[in-house]
C-alpha cells in the first residue's frame, strides 16, 4: 500500500504542478484587453495583413496584398502549391 | 482499481527500473517536444489574427501583363456607386526596400483629414500631435525600426531615396505603442502625398482601393461585380486572405506533422522492439503468478497498470517540460526556427496559446500504441503453459 501512496502523491503533485505552471503561464502572457485593441486599432488603421516576422521578402509581408502576381500568394488553394496538387496529379 | 495489483505493478516498474525509465524519458521528450512546436506555431497565428480581423472588405489591385500596376484613384468613385458599397477609399501604401538592414519597410500613407485619424493614432502611439502630420516632413515608426534608426544614424530623421533618386527627409513624430510591436515594426505612417512621393505613386493613382460592403453577406456578389468592372481588376476579399494565411499556417505545421509523424512511428517501432521481445525472467514471473492461482485477467491487469504509470507520469511532466520551455524560457531554438532573423523584428513575447486539443490527439496516437505494446506480448506469454515455462 506504501508504494501505492508514494505514487498516487507525486501524480498529484505532478498534475497540481502541471495546472498551476498552466494557471501561471495563462495570465502572465495572455495579452491584455488594452493591448489586444491597440493591435487591432493599428490593424484598422492600415488595413493591412500579418506581422512583421517576416519583412525580407515582399511576397511574406502583408501577403496576398504586396505581391499578387506572386505564386506563393494567387490563391490559398493554388493547385500549383497546395498540398492538395497531389490529388490533381494522381487524377492526370 | 484493485490497489494489490497496483502495488504489485509499481515494484515491477521499479524492479525492471532501466526498461521503464527509457520509455518514460522517450514518451516524456516526445510529448514535450511536439506541444512546444504547436504552441509556438498557434501563438504565431493568433498573433496574425488580430490583423485579419480588421482589414477591408474587399481589396481592389490592377494587374496588367502578371503585373501589380498602379490603380486610378477614379475609380474608387465607380465602385461606391455599385450597390451594396459602403465605402472604397484608395489607399497609398507600398514596400520600400532599406539595403542596409537587407529588409522591407512597409510605407503607410494616412489621409489627414479625416476626422476619425486624430482617436485611431492617440490609440495605437504615446505622443500624437495630428498637426504635425499636417505640416509634413514627419513620420510615425515602429518603436523597433526608430531604435535602429537612431542607432544607425544618431538622429530620429530617416532620409528616403524617391525613385527618381532624390531624397525625403522624415523626422518622426511618435512611435507606435510596444503592445502593437508584432504588427507594426517595420511600419512608417506618413500622410499621403509624402507616402506616394516615396513610393513613386503618380498623382491620381493609388496602390489598391479598401471597399466595405454594408452587408457582409453581399461581400461575394460585390466581388464579381467590381470585377466585372474592368477585366484588369483583382478582387481579394478578406475571407480569401484569411484563407491563405490559414493555408500558410497549415503548410507550415504540416510539415511539423510529417516530422511529429516519423517521430511516432519511430517511438512505436522503437517501444515495440523494447517490449515484444518479452525476456525470460518476465516469462518466469508470469508462469509462477499462473501456477499460485493468477488467472490471466490478473497479469494483463498488472501490465496495463505497469503502462498507465508511465503513460500517467509523463503526460503532466511533458506538459510542465512544455510550457517552462516555451513561456519561462521563451523556446530558445525554436523560436528561431519558426520566426528566423531580422533586424527588425521586434521583441517578440510569445503570447499565451496552448492548445488542448493537440494534448488530447498526442494522448490517442501514443498511449494505445504503447499499451497494445504492453499486453500483446503478456497475454502470449500469459496464454502459453505455466508448467513448460517453468521447466
Amino acid at each position: 500500500m506504501n508504494k501505492s501512496i508514494v505514487f498516487g502523491t507525486l501524480l498529484l503533485f505532478l498534475i497540481i504542478s502541471a495546472a498551476s505552471l498552466y494557471m501561471y503561464t495563462s495570465a502572465r502572457f495572455t495579452p491584455s484587453a488594452v493591448d489586444i485593441s491597440v493591435r487591432r486599432s493599428f490593424a484598422s488603421l492600415t488595413g493591412l495583413p500579418g506581422t512583421a516576422v517576416y519583412s525580407e521578402n515582399g511576397y511574406e509581408r502583408h501577403r496576398n496584398l504586396s505581391a499578387p502576381a506572386d505564386i506563393l500568394s494567387k490563391g490559398p488553394f493554388s493547385m500549383d502549391t497546395g498540398l492538395a496538387s497531389a490529388v490533381y496529379t494522381g487524377a492526370r | 482499481m484493485n490497489l494489490k495489483l497496483l502495488e504489485y505493478a509499481l515494484l515491477s516498474v521499479r524492479r525492471r527500473a532501466g526498461k521503464h525509465m527509457f520509455v518514460f524519458l522517450t514518451f516524456t521528450i516526445l510529448i514535450a517536444a511536439v506541444l512546444s512546436v504547436f504552441t509556438v506555431a498557434e501563438a504565431l497565428k493568433k498573433e496574425a489574427g488580430y490583423s485579419l480581423g480588421n482589414l477591408p472588405d474587399i481589396t481592389v489591385q490592377k494587374i496588367t501583363g502578371g503585373r501589380q500596376q498602379y490603380i486610378p484613384a477614379v475609380s474608387a468613385e465607380e465602385i461606391t456607386l455599385l450597390p451594396g458599397v459602403l465605402s472604397a477609399v484608395p489607399r497609398i501604401w507600398g514596400l520600400y526596400r532599406f539595403e542596409y538592414l537587407n529588409t522591407n519597410l512597409t510605407i503607410v500613407g494616412l489621409d489627414i483629414f479625416d476626422p476619425f485619424l486624430s482617436k485611431t493614432m492617440s490609440d495605437i502611439t504615446d505622443t500624437i500631435d495630428v498637426k504635425e502630420l499636417r505640416k509634413g516632413s514627419v513620420m510615425f515608426t515602429g518603436e523597433k525600426l526608430n531604435e535602429t534608426i537612431k542607432s544607425i544614424y544618431g538622429s530620429s530623421e530617416f532620409s528616403f531615396q524617391k525613385p527618381d533618386g532624390e531624397y525625403i527627409t522624415l523626422k518622426t513624430a511618435g512611435t507606435f505603442k510596444t503592445a502593437s510591436g508584432m504588427l507594426s515594426a517595420d511600419t512608417v505612417i506618413t500622410d499621403t502625398e509624402t507616402a506616394a512621393h516615396i513610393l513613386g505613386i503618380p498623382p491620381e493613382y493609388a496602390a489598391d482601393i479598401a471597399v466595405n460592403i454594408s452587408n457582409p453577406q453581399e461581400i461575394s456578389t460585390a466581388a464579381e461585380k467590381i470585377s466585372n468592372l474592368n477585366p484588369s481588376f483583382k478582387v481579394t476579399t478578406s475571407e480569401i486572405i484569411k484563407a491563405s494565411y490559414q493555408n500558410m499556417f497549415d503548410y507550415k505545421s504540416g510539415l511539423f506533422l510529417l516530422f511529429f509523424t516519423a517521430c511516432i512511428l519511430t517511438f512505436a517501432v522503437t517501444v515495440f522492439d523494447r517490449l515484444s521481445g518479452i525476456s525470460g525472467e518476465e516469462k518466469r514471473e508470469t508462469a509462477i503468478l499462473k501456477a499460485i492461482g493468477w488467472d490471466t485477467g490478473d497479469v494483463l491487469r498488472v501490465r496495463l497498470y505497469e503502462s498507465a504509470v508511465i503513460t500517467l507520469t509523463a503526460f503532466p511532466a511533458a506538459v510542465i517540460i512544455s510550457l517552462a520551455y516555451v513561456y519561462l524560457m521563451q523556446a530558445p531554438g525554436l523560436k528561431t526556427v519558426f520566426i528566423g532573423h531580422s533586424y527588425l523584428r521586434p521583441d517578440f513575447i510569445i503570447p499565451f496559446s496552448f492548445d488542448l486539443s493537440v494534448l488530447a490527439a498526442v494522448f490517442f496516437v501514443t498511449v494505445p500504441v504503447y499499451t497494445a505494446s504492453v499486453i500483446i506480448p503478456s497475454w502470449r506469454a500469459a496464454s502459453s503453459d505455466p508448467g513448460e515455462v517453468i521447466r
